[in-house]
């Protein structure tokens, strides 16, 4: 089984978007709605979404298609995108990381709390 | 309803996107369109990231460098048959326009051939590096191309919901002894125009 590169911080996000968006729905326009709102306050350039999109594609992490056209478009296609299974992998192994991480620092800050307060937490040796 | 960008914006916008995305990023630029001067800029916004992400799918590293070489060795060569007292460095910049040229152009169609990027190169390096050196760099970076560029031509990947995806990078891998052999000949060639140069 082949597997995933390790993803970027912008790379979990774009995947994470495509992932809570329905599969005929994630499309630049979208992606990059969603992509916006997890990233907030920061601001996402389309560019930089349509970047990481194909480098995802080339790296079999995501596919894309063609849709009809459609009126609402100007008559022009949609290219949507979906998680094929190495992307849906290499996402969730960067969420266990990030758990992983997070109770480590969630651990660290309960220790140095103690070591303030020594009264109420750990001894401070 | 809400307001649309004209069709001469849509076909001025469209002027500057490739072939290959044009479509999907006019009907997303058709969706997020406010007002003119936004659509326009949004559009140039774009462009250097689309151009990039084009140019990384497009561009072959180990071809790009070849034909580099050839290029450069090809104004090198033409100028020091026009001069035998060269500067090695003035050739670089005509062989710098051909490949922005070829790097373009492959970026900007939607099937790479052979010849038809190495001559736009020719034609944007033609102020600079002259007639006959770009005749030169033409047939070195045509013919290269032609043995070694991966065939682009390839059909459209079925996904496994049914859809099309579009062939991740042109792919097949190039030959490494035919790569290694025009390496070969380029360092033969800028040795013996060095030797040239400097013995003399």
């Amino acid at each position: 089984m082949a597997q995933p590169d390790s993803l970027g911080q912008f790379e979990q996000l774009v995947l994470t978007a495509i992932l809570a968006l329905p599969d005929d729905n994630a499309y630049g326009v979208s992606i990059h709605a969603k992509v916006s709102a997890l990233a907030a306050p920061k601001s996402v350039s389309l560019g930089a979404v349509y970047i990481t999109l194909d480098r995802l594609e080339d790296k079999g992490l995501i596919s894309s298609w063609r849709t009809e056209p459609t009126a609402a478009r100007g008559g022009r296609a949609k290219r949507c995108y979906r998680l094929e299974g190495l992307g849906q992998r290499a996402l969730r192994e960067s969420a266990v990381t990030a758990k992983r991480l997070w109770d480590a620092f969630a651990e660290a800050i309960a220790e140095v709390k103690s070591v303030r307060k020594p009264g109420r937490g750990k001894a401070v040796t | 309803m809400g307001a649309h960008p004209s069709p001469r914006l849509e076909r001025i916008a469209g002027v500057f996107l490739p072939a290959a995305v044009r479509e999907e990023v006019l009907g997303d630029l058709f969706e997020r369109y406010q007002s003119p001067p936004r659509y326009l800029a949004s559009t140039l916004r774009l462009l250097p990231a689309i151009f990039f992400s084009r140019v990384r799918r497009t561009a072959d590293p180990q071809l790009t460098s070849i034909v580099a070489c050839l290029v450069y060795l090809s104004y090198l060569t033409a100028a020091w048959l026009a001069s035998s007292a060269t500067d090695i460095f003035r050739p670089a910049l005509p062989a710098a326009l051909t490949i922005l040229g070829i790097l373009l152009t492959d970026a900007y169609t939607l099937r790479p051939g052979p010849v038809r990027a190495p001559l736009a190169g020719a034609v944007l390096a033609l102020p600079v590096g002259g007639m006959i050196a770009g005749a030169l760099s033409l047939a070195l970076a045509s013919a290269t191309r032609m043995v070694l560029l991966p065939h682009s031509g390839a059909p459209p990947r079925q996904t496994a919901g049914g859809g099309r995806s579009t062939p991740a990078s042109v792919g097949t891998p190039v030959d490494l002894s035919l790569v290694r052999m025009l390496v070969a000949i380029a360092l033969i060639l800028a040795w013996a125009l060095l030797r040239r140069r400097f013995l003399s």
